[in-house]
C-alpha cells in the first residue's frame, strides 16, 4: 500500500512535469486563410483584440468607433507596456495573441515576430491596388508575402532645423551634404547658438546622426553586404561614421548636456531656437506642433526639413511600430475574418475619416491628405522620394546601437569597441534567426 | 524566547523525522496538493529555465532545438555578462551596506517605546511597501541636473549647483544602491529593533552598575547579540539585491555608459531582441552566482552567531 502510494506519487510527478512543459510550449495553428469579406458585413457579438504602446494608443481610436458602430463588432484595445517590442515577443512566446496589433513592417521587424508563423498573409487585400505604386511595395513584405498595412507615411529621418537660428548665423542656403552641414554648425557656434542636439539619457535618438552618415553606404548596398558576411560593422565604413560622429561632439557642436539630453528637451529646444539642428524622425512633427501649440502656422514658421548623407540630401526611411498594423493567425477562423475585415475598412472605407482625425499623410492617390497637415510635414513626407532604407529596414537584425553610442558618449566605450560590439550582437542575432552564412 | 533565536529559527532548515508513526498518521499522499503548487510554479519552471539554457530558443522561430553549450561560450566570449556581474555584485554589497547601516542607525535613534518614535518607524517603514518602479521613478526626477535636490544645494550655497547625479559613471552606481537601500532601510530597522528590543535587561543593567557607557554597552554587548538580525539582514539585502531590476531600470535604465547594467537588465535586453534561450542562459548564470555566494556566506555568518 505504501509503496503504491509512492509510486503515485512519482507518476503524478512526472506527468505534471510533462503537463507543464506542453503548456509552455509555443503553440503553432495552420488553419486555412479566410477570405477577404465585405468591408461593413455585420460582426454582431465578435470581439477583436488589438495591442497598442502607449505611443499609439491614440492612432486607432476614431477608426475603431466608426467600425464598431458599421458593423456592430467590438474591439478591445490592450496597452502593452514600453518598451513595447519586447513584451509584445514575450507575450506571444507564451502562446498570448492579440488579433491585431501595431508593429514594425520592416523585414527585421517581420522576422523577429516570426510572421510566417503567427501573422495572416495580406497578399490578396483589396486595398493594395490603391496605394501609390512607388510605396506599395516598399514596406511590409518578408519575401514574397505581405504582412503588414502601412498606415501613413512611413517615419523618415533626416534633419529638423530652426529657420530663425540659421537666419541669426547668416545661413542662407540649406546645406547640401555633411561637409557643409559641418561648416554651417560651426558658423552657429560662432554666433552662440548649440548647432546639433542629442540624448545620450533616452539612448535610442543618438543612433540617427551614424544613421545619416551611413546612408550613402546604405544607398550602395552596403547593408546587403553585411546579411551576406561581405561586410563588417568593423569595417572602415561603419567605423568612419561614428568617428565622425564622436569628433562632433568632441568639436563641441553638440549640446553640453549630452548625457543627460531627452528627446522632450530636444524637442523644446529645437522650437525655442536654443538648438539649431536636430537629426530626428519624422514623429518630431507631431511633439514640435504639440509644443507649438498645436499652430500650424507658428510651426512653419520656425521650422524647416532637410535630408542629410556625405553626399547629398538623403533622407532615411525607417518605418517604427507606429507606422503599421500586422494580422494574427489565432485559429479562430470567425475572429480571423473579422480582423481582415477591419483592416479593409481601415484602409478603405474609413481610410479619409482615418487620416482627418490624425492629420496623417495619404499613401493612396486618390484619397487626399487633410488641409489642416502643417506644410512641415509635407516637407518631410516628401523625402521619400529621394530616401534609402535604415539599418532597421534593411540589415537582419538591429543591434543595439543606441546603447553603444550612448555608452561611447558616456566614455565607457570606444568607437572601436562600438564597432565590434555591433558586429558581435550582429552576428548572434543572425545566428539565432538561423540566417545562411552565420 | 528571544528575538534572535527566532531568527536562528527561521533560517534553520526543519530536521525531516521519518518516524514511522508519522507515516501513518500523516500518509504521504497528503502532500500532493502542496507539492501540485511546488511543481506548477516552481519546479517546472527552474527546469525549463535548465533545460532552455541549452536550446536555440528565440523568437524568431517555432522549433526550438538543443545547441549544446554554444549560449554559454558566446556570453563568456563576449565579455559584457563578466562585466554586468561584476556590477551587479558592486551593486549587491553596496546595497548590503548602505541598507544595514540606514538600518541599524534607524534602529538604534527610534529604540524607545514613545509616541513620536512609533510614528517615525511607521513612516520609514512606507518605502517598503511602496512599489519600486514608483520609488525610481521619483528619484530620478529629484536628481536631475536641473532638479529639486540640485536647486536646493544652490539656495544654500548660494551659486549653481549641477551634480549629475545619475550620470555619472564612476558614481552613480552608488546613487543608485542608496536610493535601493533607502527603499528598504524600513525592514532591515524593524528586523535589528527586534532584535535589540529582546536583550535581556538584567544585562544592560549589569553592565550599566559596572559603569559601562553606551557606546561601550553597544560595542561589547548589544552588537555581538544582534547577530542572528545582521545575518538576516545581511543575507537578505545581499542576496535579494542581486536579482534586483526595478530601481535601476527606473532611474537610470543601467546607464550612464553601462556602468549601472545589472545582469538583470541585460537579460531584459536579450529579451527584448528575442534572444530567449540566451536570456535564460543568463538567468542560470545569475541563479548559479547566487548560490555560489548563497552558501559561504550564511554558513560564515551563522559562525558567527555560535560564539553566542
Amino acid at each position: 500500500m505504501k509503496k503504491s502510494s509512492k509510486g503515485t506519487v512519482l507518476a503524478t510527478l512526472v506527468a505534471l512535469t510533462m503537463i507543464g512543459s506542453t503548456v509552455v510550449a509555443p503553440a503553432s495553428y495552420s488553419a486555412k486563410a479566410p477570405a477577404w469579406p465585405s468591408q461593413t458585413a455585420k460582426l454582431t457579438g465578435v470581439t477583436l483584440t488589438m495591442w497598442c504602446a502607449a505611443a499609439s494608443l491614440a492612432i486607432p481610436k476614431s477608426v475603431i468607433s466608426s467600425f464598431e458602430r458599421a458593423t456592430g463588432a467590438k474591439i478591445k484595445v490592450v496597452t502593452i507596456p514600453d518598451p513595447y517590442e519586447s513584451p509584445v515577443l514575450a507575450k506571444i512566446a507564451t502562446g498570448d495573441k492579440p488579433d491585431v496589433a501595431f508593429w514594425a513592417p520592416t523585414v527585421s521587424g517581420l522576422t523577429s515576430i516570426n510572421a510566417k508563423a503567427n501573422l495572416l498573409s495580406l497578399n490578396d487585400a483589396p486595398w493594395i491596388s490603391s496605394v501609390d505604386p512607388a510605396l506599395r511595395d516598399v514596406f511590409g513584405l518578408l519575401g514574397k508575402t505581405r504582412y503588414a498595412a502601412l498606415i501613413g507615411t512611413p517615419n523618415l529621418v533626416g534633419m529638423f532645423y530652426n529657420k530663425e537660428a540659421f537666419a541669426k548665423a547668416g545661413i542662407t542656403t540649406l546645406p547640401k551634404n555633411f561637409t557643409e552641414m559641418t561648416a554651417a554648425g560651426v558658423k552657429l557656434k560662432a554666433a552662440g547658438i548649440t548647432p546639433f542636439y542629442d540624448a545620450a539619457k533616452d539612448a535610442w535618438p543618438t543612433q540617427f546622426m551614424v544613421q545619416s552618415l551611413l546612408g550613402d553606404a546604405a544607398k550602395s548596398g552596403w547593408y546587403q553586404k553585411l546579411n551576406s558576411r561581405e561586410a563588417k560593422f568593423t569595417d572602415p565604413t561603419f567605423i568612419n561614421a561614428v568617428t565622425t560622429y564622436k569628433s562632433l561632439i568632441d568639436q563641441g557642436l553638440y549640446n553640453s548636456d549630452i548625457k543627460s539630453g531627452t528627446f522632450a528637451a530636444q524637442t523644446t529646444a529645437l522650437l525655442k531656437g536654443d538648438v539649431a539642428m536636430v537629426n530626428q524622425g519624422s514623429f518630431l512633427g507631431p511633439a514640435l506642433l504639440a509644443e507649438a501649440g498645436n499652430d500650424a502656422a507658428i510651426l512653419d514658421a520656425k521650422i524647416g526639413y532637410f535630408g542629410i548623407s556625405p553626399t547629398s540630401n538623403l533622407t532615411l526611411s525607417l518605418p517604427g511600430q507606429t507606422d503599421a498594423i500586422v494580422a494574427f493567425k489565432t485559429g479562430n477562423a470567425k475572429r480571423e475574418a473579422a480582423t481582415k475585415q477591419f483592416l479593409a475598412y481601415w484602409m478603405g472605407k474609413g481610410y479619409a475619416a482615418f487620416l482627418d482625425d490624425r492629420s496623417y499623410i495619404s499613401l493612396q492617390p486618390k484619397v487626399a491628405s487633410p488641409s489642416t497637415v502643417p506644410k512641415l510635414f509635407i516637407q518631410v513626407a516628401s523625402g521619400l522620394k529621394n530616401s534609402v532604407g535604415a539599418i532597421q529596414s534593411q540589415a537582419l537584425a538591429t543591434p543595439d546601437i543606441h546603447v553603444y553610442l550612448s555608452n561611447m558618449i558616456n566614455g565607457t566605450m570606444t568607437v572601436q569597441e562600438v564597432a565590434q560590439a555591433m558586429q558581435t550582437q550582429f552576428e548572434q542575432l543572425a545566428k539565432a534567426q538561423g540566417a545562411k552564412g552565420f | 524566547m528571544n528575538a534572535g533565536a527566532k531568527v536562528k529559527l527561521l533560517l534553520k532548515r526543519p530536521r525531516i523525522n521519518a518516524a514511522t508513526k508519522a507515516h501513518s498518521t500523516h500518509p504521504i499522499w497528503f502532500i500532493v496538493p502542496a507539492f501540485f503548487f511546488l511543481i506548477i510554479f516552481f519546479i517546472v519552471p527552474t527546469v525549463l529555465n535548465f533545460v532552455y539554457s541549452f536550446t536555440d530558443w528565440s523568437s524568431f522561430k517555432t522549433e526550438v532545438n538543443f545547441s549544446g553549450f554554444s549560449n554559454f561560450t558566446q556570453l563568456f566570449s563576449s565579455g559584457n555578462l563578466v562585466a554586468d556581474l561584476r556590477i551587479t555584485i558592486l551593486y549587491a554589497v553596496l546595497v548590503a551596506v548602505f541598507q544595514n547601516l540606514f538600518g541599524f542607525a534607524l534602529a538604534l535613534l527610534l529604540e524607545r517605546d514613545t509616541l513620536l518614535n512609533r510614528i517615525a518607524r511607521a513612516a520609514f517603514f512606507i518605502p517598503v511597501i511602496m512599489s519600486a518602479l514608483a520609488v525610481g521613478y521619483v528619484f530620478q526626477a529629484v536628481l536631475e541636473p536641473k532638479g529639486p535636490v540640485n536647486s536646493l544645494f544652490s539656495f544654500i550655497l548660494g551659486r549653481p549647483v549641477e551634480i549629475p547625479w545619475l550620470y555619472d559613471t564612476s558614481w552613480t552606481i552608488v546613487v543608485v544602491s542608496v536610493i535601493h537601500a533607502w527603499k528598504w532601510m524600513g525592514l532591515a530597522m524593524l528586523i535589528f529593533l527586534a532584535g535589540l528590543k529582546t536583550i535581556d535587561g538584567e544585562v544592560l543593567e549589569a553592565a550599566r552598575i559596572d559603569g559601562a557607557s553606551w557606546f561601550q554597552t553597544l560595542r561589547t554587548i548589544r552588537f555581538p547579540l544582534l547577530a542572528p538580525a545582521i545575518t538576516f539582514n545581511v543575507a537578505t539585502s545581499l542576496l535579494g539585491s542581486m536579482n534586483s531590476f526595478d530601481i535601476v531600470q527606473a532611474t537610470t535604465q543601467g546607464g550612464p555608459g553601462g556602468t549601472t547594467e545589472l545582469l538583470n537588465i541585460y537579460i531584459v535586453r536579450a529579451f527584448g531582441q528575442g534572444l530567449f534561450a540566451q536570456a535564460t542562459a543568463m538567468s542560470l548564470v545569475l541563479l548559479i552566482m547566487v548560490m555560489v555566494l548563497a552558501f559561504p556566506l550564511i554558513w560564515s555568518l551563522r559562525k558567527r552567531e555560535q560564539i553566542l
